[in-house]
């Protein structure tokens, strides 16, 4: 293992693309979050809504945090889960790694390792940077309220290797860097969006289209705003606004992580390079 | 002892036949060169054997499978262009290759002076002319001390200087013992420095076997007189010499083996002929091969 991350290592740690981007999502990850200082000075609107204390206080830090992090997951280390493969494959340095002595798994487990690599380091800056804003913002904490968080990192790194086994799945499947990265977002955006606005409205209304990938990785970590739907009347929203519970988030999350890696592989395993 | 044992290979590529049935035996300390036209399936057959292509049918085995799946980690070989990190420099792809082939980096020196990249070590790849790339493939092939090395279109896009260099270094690699695999159409250079060859056409295999023993030694000569006409009459008629062509001021001729031109001197001058041109041509791998893929 610790091989294959050294190679890993030596292929990109001077990579400006990967470097760019991992560079962005450090500096902007943990920014951005005050930005919402500002949005959220004023007192709340209306019963439930979010005040300056929901978001820099435990518990709600570690939500807000997250739904933050999301976002920043998507836009920089998602894209480094394409790049890492369809940057190899366009300058055929993938066949020279197996033309060198590298077996296909081989392979395929170096980039798997260096997405879990990626995926601990985001998570563990996720954890620090929560608490440390919590225990500034939070007047009395104490350290079972500081834990008191529904599994927010195990849900943040399912979350982050989410996006990145998706990124990796485009990129040994399409090959193509630009149209993957294209493919990528477009299915975040408006693909996965239209299907189930189509599913659910024009075939058949069940909660089934949450489980759709991108749905459930982001309702890991949903924007705070949505939870205030389950204090109001089950009938008053239809089910396509609700959020899955963070039990059916993780173990969905687990099974397309599974599946997209899964897919990867056995492209991977039978197409010539 | 047998370093490659190919066994009716085929690759398909849709409807088209890539490679057909190909049988080959490559045995330790061999200069091999494969050659064919373009589209003949030499890359493909060095692609799968290579593990970077997938054979519809048949089998290769590196090594008397001794290896197993690790066995390319004993071949050096480079397959159509040179690939590496555009923005690392030689250092550091070196550095990959020995990484992956589990060998110390301690001999870069020595490759670099090998292919005359020492003063160019710190600059990035993507800065590097064809010829210097091609150079930097090839010494990366040496890493780890390989038992086997693979050229493929060595020369490729390369200009004259460039074309002498990379021939000096191949020759160096095929002097120093090592089981040497190559593909090109440089079909002199590969007489200079293969010991066996295999002619490939449409995935099918040709002939194999030693150089000498593909260049087969029939009399070709070249012969001219004041009397042409009659002359091509006179040829014609001697038996021992099969194929007549007519060229712009002489007559191309081929004859069995075991005759000389002194046998076409002695006979023509017997017929009141007396020659103006007479010249042995020695056949060549070239001619061999125009001969068997035409």
């Amino acid at each position: 293992m610790l091989h294959l991350l050294q190679l890993e290592w030596k292929k990109f740690k001077s990579n400006s693309v990967t470097n760019l981007l991992g560079l962005l999502f450090l500096i902007i990850f943990p920014t951005s979050i005050f930005l919402c200082k500002e949005l959220f000075k004023e007192k709340a609107r209306f019963p439930g809504d979010s005040t300056h204390a929901d978001i820099f206080q435990f518990p709600g830090i570690w939500e807000w945090m997250g739904y933050v992090g999301s976002w920043t997951i998507f836009f920089f280390i998602g894209f480094i889960g394409i790049y890492i493969v369809t940057s190899e494959i366009r300058n055929k340095t993938l066949r020279q790694n197996i033309i060198t002595g590298m077996t296909r798994n081989e392979y395929f487990l170096g980039k798997l390792y260096y997405i879990l690599v990626i995926t601990i380091i985001a998570t563990v800056l996720y954890t620090i940077c929560a608490m440390l804003i919590g225990i500034a913002h939070t007047e009395t904490w104490t350290i079972s309220n500081l834990w008191d968080n529904d599994l927010a990192s195990l849900r943040y790194f399912l979350m982050t290797l989410g996006f990145l086994s998706f990124g990796l799945c485009l990129g040994f499947v399409i090959r193509n860097g630009g149209f993957a990265i294209f493919l990528y977002l477009s299915f975040v955006l408006f693909i996965e969006p239209l299907i189930r606005y189509l599913l659910f409205y024009k075939v058949y209304q069940t909660r089934l289209v949450n489980f759709l990938p991108m749905n459930l990785f982001e309702d890991l970590m949903p924007n705070p705003k949505y939870k205030l739907t389950e204090n109001l009347p089950e009938n008053t929203l239809p089910e396509i606004v609700q959020l899955l519970s963070n039990n059916e988030a993780i173990l969905g999350a687990m099974f397309y992580i599974c599946l997209f890696l899964g897919i990867a592989y056995w492209s991977f395993k039978r197409k010539d390079i | 002892m047998p370093v490659l044992e190919i066994q009716n290979l085929s690759k398909s590529y849709g409807t088209v036949k890539a490679l057909d049935k190909l049988n080959l035996t490559i045995e330790k300390g061999n200069v091999y060169g494969i050659l064919g036209p373009n589209g003949s399936g030499k890359t493909t057959t060095l692609g799968i054997i290579l593990g970077i292509l997938q054979q519809s049918t048949g089998t290769y085995r590196w090594f008397d499978g001794e290896f197993g799946d690790h066995a390319r980690m004993k071949i050096g070989a480079i397959l159509e262009t040179p690939n590496f990190y555009p923005n690392l420099n030689a250092d550091k792809n070196l550095e990959i290759i020995a990484h992956i082939k589990k060998t110390p980096i301690a001999q870069f020196d020595e490759i670099l002076e090998i292919v005359n990249l020492k003063d160019r070590r710190n600059s990035r790849f993507s800065s590097y002319s064809l010829g210097m790339k091609q150079r930097l493939a090839i010494g990366a092939t040496l890493i780890g001390d390989p038992e086997v090395v693979i050229f493929d279109e060595p020369t490729n896009g390369l200009d004259p200087q460039g074309i002498a260099e990379v021939r000096n270094i191949l020759r160096r690699v095929a002097d120093s013992g090592k089981t040497v695999i190559m593909a090109s159409h440089i079909l002199n250079e590969v007489e200079k420095i293969c010991s066996h060859v295999a002619i490939i056409k449409f995935g099918h295999l040709l002939t194999s076997g030693s150089v000498s023993s593909i260049i087969r030694d029939d009399l070709v000569f070249e012969i001219a007189c004041d009397d042409m006409e009659v002359l091509g009459r006179e040829l014609a008629s001697i038996n021992w010499i099969n194929k007549v062509n007519k060229e712009k001021e002489h007559f191309e001729c081929f004859a069995d083996k075991g005759y000389s031109t002194s046998d076409v001197n002695r006979i023509l001058i017997e017929k009141g002929l007396y020659c103006s041109h007479l010249v042995h041509k020695k056949k060549n791998l070239e001619q061999e091969f125009i001969e068997l893929t035409s």
